[in-house]
């Protein structure tokens, strides 16, 4: 027994060894890497996304708001924190991220939307965050999605199990045969689309038109959030950006969620910029989906934006 | 708990390191109560009709040996009813009361189908085939009934083989519960590569080819005649990666433990042959048909039409036993037909294998043989995966339909199937390995992996099969096929 228990420690002690080292290979890897979604979380974590306006929200800050035009418009620096698929727990603690490691900013724009106070079930697009389980932000942060058990954390490699083509990218970075790159500049990606039919179908599905929930705790979340920006002396926009018109009108409780964001921009002092009724959400040239403006569309927002974002600043 | 989940690897360390610690004695109830434990993982409330079928045959097998004549035979058929009967009851209600419905419709008569709302326990179908091979072996004569309750339910419900098997016989097994097995290192070494092999077939192999099929499966509709022969192909090695992967963890779990449960799978893509097929595939339950209703049916001892029936009705009976559906009647009665077939065109096949010399050329002879029986068990797992029988009519009808000899069309189907090119590598890869392996093992037993390589290309293996789960496995809590039954 004394034989097996040495054999099992050798072979556990030697595996111990391979999985570390390709954990920290394909970690390091994909931490240099300029990889869409770790790009921006390469940003955050070597300081290199601090500036002076920050862009929080989910896609509808990610493909809309454009940092050159806003950040040239105010004339200082911007990035685009949107993260594609998230509400508003994880677009926080994306921020808190962003603050251990950077710069305090000036302004923070956090754009809502009709989704922003109902968490997902579901951690999408799980592997962005895979080289970053170590930093207790995130971890905190994904905690609360219940995919990631004890043993992710504590055994080597094991967070990376069945995401092979994530770990060759890590590796391939490491040793320089490639090098992946995004479309994305500061947080941004202007998407050239054209509207589809897909509105039409969802129309169709939903003739009665559609209700979103919103999580109690996540409002609450969001006033905490304004009540700290306000006491560290950051300005804080509240951003609603356009939406094809004929999606709005199918929102059964707008006016519920809108009087949510009403009054907490009122109770914290903050501007709230609703631009859903903005030319633009008549117009599908604009779109590729009811949610999301093309790149075009984002342009001319971006510019719509910065004029008012400006004037705010200014005052 | 899943074989390949976390929480069954946990389970599985601190019941094999209490087995080794606690005296001989002790070691019956530390098994029994690990496998309640890891039967109460599905559906707790559920050990209660297991304990039912445990109690009536434990206590029938003890009257049985007592009894003679009439009186025995009562007591034997008492107790295959009771014990069907709760097989009857949670697999098949639902099943014929709907076939009586759609057939009393047919007829003009007005027959509503009362269903069941109940979810079927978990492996119910082996348990039930290995409670009923003891008491009829003990109403054979050819084993004592089992006086300790304790033993007789750990004989029904050891735990690495409870869900899915290999239905084990009494003769095999029961006796092995009151050895001693001492802590013997290159035993466990060969179970701990057995259960490292079989979770390599499950989620590398069996895991990631699911994702296709069921793709393809869910709509034949939306797929051409070359993605739905690829995705039957897949189903075929699926299948096969799923089901013998299980009975490997299974085998290599007990193995550990000291306990040689039955081989269940050998090679069975090598048969050349459709009856040589039922040979290496599922073995333990092709015996018990073969021993519990074949033979007693007359087997072959019986004039030429009776044995040809008896035949088709055991492959009917291993149809449904598999799934209270008519695809898997079809299933059966596809195999079945296989098999009366190679019997009646024997003579021919063999005229035409001397003028073509194919006897003389036995290797070609044999790869031809493998090609066909691999051709026709992948036409009948097309009932077997069809989620009901006029999508698998549409699969038999589509199979050739839409083809085109282009690099192109071919590239085009296997995007279409949600193949990437990293899966075809993947997969590539992983058969060749495993066929490798087969080979390799083709003359030894799959127990005792690499027991004669060198060390280093052991360890090499080992490692390999390692990183292999952990970076090419899918890791979505895929239920082993054969669970369901």
């Amino acid at each position: 027994m004394r034989r097996g228990i040495l054999h099992a420690f050798l072979f556990l002690a030697v595996l111990t060894v391979i999985l570390s080292a390709l954990d920290w290979g394909v970690t390091t890897g994909l931490r240099r890497s300029d990889l869409a979604d770790y790009a921006e979380w390469n940003d955050i974590l070597d300081g290199s996304a601090s500036s002076d306006i920050i862009i929080l929200g989910s896609s509808r800050a990610w493909v809309q708001f454009s940092p050159a035009i806003i950040g040239g418009r105010c004339q200082m620096s911007c990035y685009n924190l949107g993260i594609d698929g998230y509400t508003l727990d994880m677009q926080l603690a994306r921020y808190a991220m962003y603050r251990r490691y950077n710069a305090k900013p000036r302004v923070v724009v956090q754009v809502l939307d009709s989704y922003s106070l109902n968490r997902r079930d579901d951690l999408y697009k799980n592997d962005q965050f895979l080289p970053y389980l170590s930093e207790p932000a995130v971890r905190e942060a994904v905690d609360g999605y219940g995919l990631f058990k004890w043993y992710d954390y504590q055994v080597p490699f094991l967070r990376y199990r069945g995401n092979i083509e994530t770990a060759l990218q890590g590796l391939a970075e490491l040793f320089g045969l490639d090098h992946y790159g995004n479309s994305k500049c500061r947080g941004y990606e202007g998407r050239d689309l054209e509207w589809s039919d897909e509105f039409e179908r969802f129309q169709a599905q939903h003739p009665q038109g559609i209700e979103q929930k919103h999580q109690q705790w996540l409002v609450d979340r969001l006033d905490s959030f304004l009540a700290e920006c306000n006491s560290d002396g950051i300005m804080v926009v509240l951003v609603y950006p356009p939406e094809y018109f004929k999606a709005r009108d199918m929102l059964k409780n707008r006016s519920e969620i809108f009087a949510i964001y009403q009054s907490l921009a009122e109770e914290h002092h903050v501007p709230f910029m609703d631009f859903s009724y903005d030319g633009l959400a008549y117009d599908t040239r604009f779109f590729y989906n009811s949610q999301h403006l093309n790149k075009s569309g984002a342009e001319l927002f971006s510019s719509r934006f910065a004029d008012r974002l400006a004037n705010a600043v200014a005052r | 708990m899943l074989f390949n989940s976390y929480e069954f690897l946990i389970f599985f360390l601190v019941v094999t390191t209490l087995y080794f610690l606690l005296p001989h004695g002790y070691r019956w109830a530390l098994l029994l109560i690990a496998s309640c434990v890891f039967y109460m993982a599905f559906i707790p409330i559920y050990i209660l009709v297991l304990f039912a079928t445990i109690s009536i045959d434990y206590v029938a097998a003890l009257y049985i040996a007592k009894s003679t004549g009439k009186k025995r035979r009562l007591l034997l058929l008492i107790s295959i009813v009771a014990t069907c009967l709760v097989l009857g009851v949670f697999k098949y209600f639902n099943f014929f009361t709907e076939s009586f419905s759609v057939l009393g419709r047919a007829l003009g008569l007005h027959y509503p189908a009362e269903v069941l709302n109940i979810i079927l326990p978990i492996g119910l179908s082996f348990h039930t085939f290995q409670s009923l091979s003891y008491v009829i072996e003990v109403y054979r004569g050819r084993q004592k009934p089992e006086r300790h309750p304790g033993i007789y339910a750990l004989y029904v419900m050891f735990y690495p083989q409870l869900v899915a098997g290999p239905i084990e016989r009494p003769q095999n097994l029961l006796h092995q519960f009151r050895e001693r097995h001492s802590f013997d290192l290159t035993r466990v070494g060969d179970g701990l590569k057995l259960m490292l092999w079989g979770l390599f077939k499950k989620v590398v192999i069996a895991d990631r080819l699911a994702v296709f099929v069921n793709e393809v499966y869910g709509a034949p509709e939306q797929h051409n005649g070359l993605g739905l022969t690829v995705a039957t192909a897949f189903f075929a090695i699926q299948i096969f990666c799923d089901f013998s992967g299980y009975s490997d963890i299974a085998i290599g779990a007990a193995q550990v433990m000291g306990f040689k449960l039955m081989t269940n799978f050998n090679r069975p893509y090598h048969a050349t042959s459709v009856s040589e097929f039922w040979k290496r595939w599922h073995i333990s339950l092709s015996t018990w048909f073969r021993d519990y209703l074949y033979v007693p049916l007359g087997g072959n001892r019986v004039v030429k039409w009776r044995w040809q029936f008896n035949i088709f009705v055991t492959f009917l009976v291993s149809g449904l036993w598999h799934g209270a559906s008519w695809t898997f009647v079809v299933w059966g009665a596809v195999h079945g037909s296989y098999l009366l077939i190679s019997i009646w065109t024997r003579g021919i096949r063999a005229r035409a294998s001397g003028v073509l010399r194919l006897d003389r050329h036995r290797r070609i002879h044999g790869a031809i043989g493998v090609v066909v029986v691999f051709a026709l068990a992948c036409f009948a797992w097309i009932f077997f995966r069809a989620d009901s029988l006029p999508s698998a009519t549409y699969v038999v009808a589509h199979l050739l339909s839409g083809w085109h000899l282009s690099l192109g069309f071919v590239v085009a189907t296997f995007r279409d199937m949600g193949m990437t090119t990293l899966d075809v590598v993947i997969i590539g890869s992983s058969l060749a390995f495993m066929e490798w392996v087969h080979v390799r093992q083709r003359n030894k037993q799959e127990r005792h992996l690499f027991a004669d390589a060198r060390r280093s290309v052991r360890w090499l293996v080992y490692y390999w099969l390692v990183l292999a789960i952990v970076m090419m496995g899918v890791f979505t809590h895929n239920e082993f096929i054969y669970f369901q039954f």
